[in-house]
């Protein structure tokens, strides 16, 4: 049995001493997820950095953390003659397509977004892969997204 | 020197005053995220794919988890499994755009009957107005900076919004012994570990991912090591996605599911080109460093109401 005080608060309608785990808001018996770092930060992707963002977040906490990365993202316009921002968030990583998708297609390149976690550090990328097959048009020869936006949680929690 | 009160307990056998700060189970100088919605949203039933929407109204993009049933999903296609929702992912096999935006989620899936979600009231973009705090006709735990003028989302703790508690954390390894496979097998070949956890419902589970093409990650069947993490695939699973795209060989997959009573690790393994009769797949010994909450995807529960 735990020795020493526990802080338990139940939901509205249900009873401390009786409610289980599932209907209790917080309860110190259990660890909770605790954000020790968070930031947000506007990027573009353009022929300058290569379609290629990085934001790299040092927290030297010791150890691979728990994070939450979320962004608003780019996908190919209607029309399919170029590119468009999305103002909605969704997690990373993520990978979108564009081109061709049959099975054995090569696609012309995919937008995606993926994590690093060190000891040390959460490394982000958002890019374009741009690839490779010659014989289909690249629509996206030159392009400019601007005011992307990026947010990202680092628990203290380790993974 | 700071007046503001500070709300701190340590993990049993540790010491709140003295302990790192990892080993606090509650501490309200980090924030603490606040859950206003667990929700299970229902889809369009009886078709193959559906989409589930809520709106918030907060007039800012919040943190978010999402998890689908498995009814209409490899690898259980059991209504009674989940797995989580990644987020855009269009490539073979799914094809996925679950977002949020200043007033509402919505998930365009395979989902067939119901979308759990996971809301927060914690923005992921700066909000560009301030609602004034919310009361309530019953005690409530705040720490914050102003609790008289701030907004709810502005305070590092509130008893009022659930948190992700953590219920059980482990390794759960799964060792895949060395085995022939067949092209006519087809894909329905799995090994399976499972950690109980006997809940009784469905819990929102870590790491938040629902499967990892483990080949498409090492871009060959012969970079895949004899032993590896799985969390350290999840980050990173889109780096070599579109090298890959255009299909491999011989696959090999890793899947993730809670039910009522255990969360599964399911491995898969499969021969995808038809001019290869058969493979022997080299046995591998897989780590799952997973995390299970007290949260569950079943809940109704709406602090927007």
């Amino acid at each position: 049995m735990r020795k020493g005080a526990i802080l338990k608060v139940a939901k509205e309608g249900y009873d401390v001493r009786t409610a289980s785990p599932e209907n209790l808001t917080i309860d110190s018996s259990l660890n909770h997820f605790k954000v020790a770092f968070s930031g947000e930060e506007t990027f573009s992707l353009n022929s300058s950095n290569g379609y290629s963002y990085t934001k790299t977040v040092t927290h030297n906490l010791g150890y691979k953390p728990n994070v939450l990365v979320y962004s608003t993202y780019v996908q190919l316009n209607s029309s399919g003659t170029g590119v468009e921002r999305v103002d909605r968030f969704t997690m990373l990583p993520y990978a979108g397509y564009q081109g061709g998708i049959s099975y054995g297609d090569k696609i012309y390149s995919a937008f995606v977004g993926y994590l690093e976690r060190t000891d040390s550090q959460l490394i982000i990328t958002i890019e374009e892969q741009d690839d490779w097959h010659p014989p289909f048009p690249d629509p996206l020869e030159s392009y400019e997204v601007t005011d992307l936006k990026l947010f990202y949680i680092i628990f203290r929690e380790e993974r | 020197m700071s007046m503001k009160a500070i709300l701190k307990i340590a993990k049993e056998g540790y010491d709140c005053l003295l302990t790192s700060l990892k080993n606090l189970s509650l501490n309200s100088e980090d924030l603490l995220p606040k859950i206003c919605v667990e929700k299970d949203l229902p889809t369009f039933s009886g078709v193959s794919s559906g989409d589930a929407e809520f709106e918030h109204n907060l007039g800012y993009p919040p943190l978010f988890l999402s998890y689908r049933d498995n009814e209409n999903q490899l690898p259980s296609f059991s209504a009674d499994r989940y797995s989580f929702n990644k987020g855009v992912v269009i490539f073979e096999g799914e094809a996925s755009m679950v977002t949020v935006g200043e007033t509402d989620f919505k998930c365009t899936n395979f989902v067939k009957n119901s979308c759990p979600l996971i809301l927060f009231l914690d923005p992921l973009a700066s909000p560009s107005s301030s609602k004034p705090p919310t009361k309530s006709s019953r005690p409530v735990l705040k720490v914050g900076t102003n609790l008289v003028t701030n907004a709810d989302r502005e305070n590092s703790f509130d008893s009022r919004f659930d948190t992700l508690k953590v219920y059980e954390q482990g390794d759960l390894v799964l060792t895949v012994p060395e085995e022939t496979i067949t092209y006519a097998q087809g894909t329905q070949n799995y090994e399976v570990a499972t950690v109980p956890h006997n809940l009784g419902y469905p819990p929102a589970y870590a790491p938040f991912v629902n499967f990892i093409h483990i080949t498409r990650y090492y871009e060959t069947e012969a970079n895949i090591p004899s032993s590896f993490v799985l969390n350290d695939l999840e980050d990173a699973w889109p780096k070599t996605y579109s090298y890959s795209y255009g299909g491999v060989d011989l696959a090999e997959l890793a899947w993730i599911e809670v039910d009522s009573d255990n969360l599964y690790l399911s491995y898969q393994r499969y021969v995808a080109n038809n001019t290869i009769t058969s493979y022997t797949f080299p046995g591998r010994e897989v780590t799952l460093k997973y995390i299970i909450f007290a949260n569950n995807l079943k809940a109704d529960f709406n602090l927007l109401e």
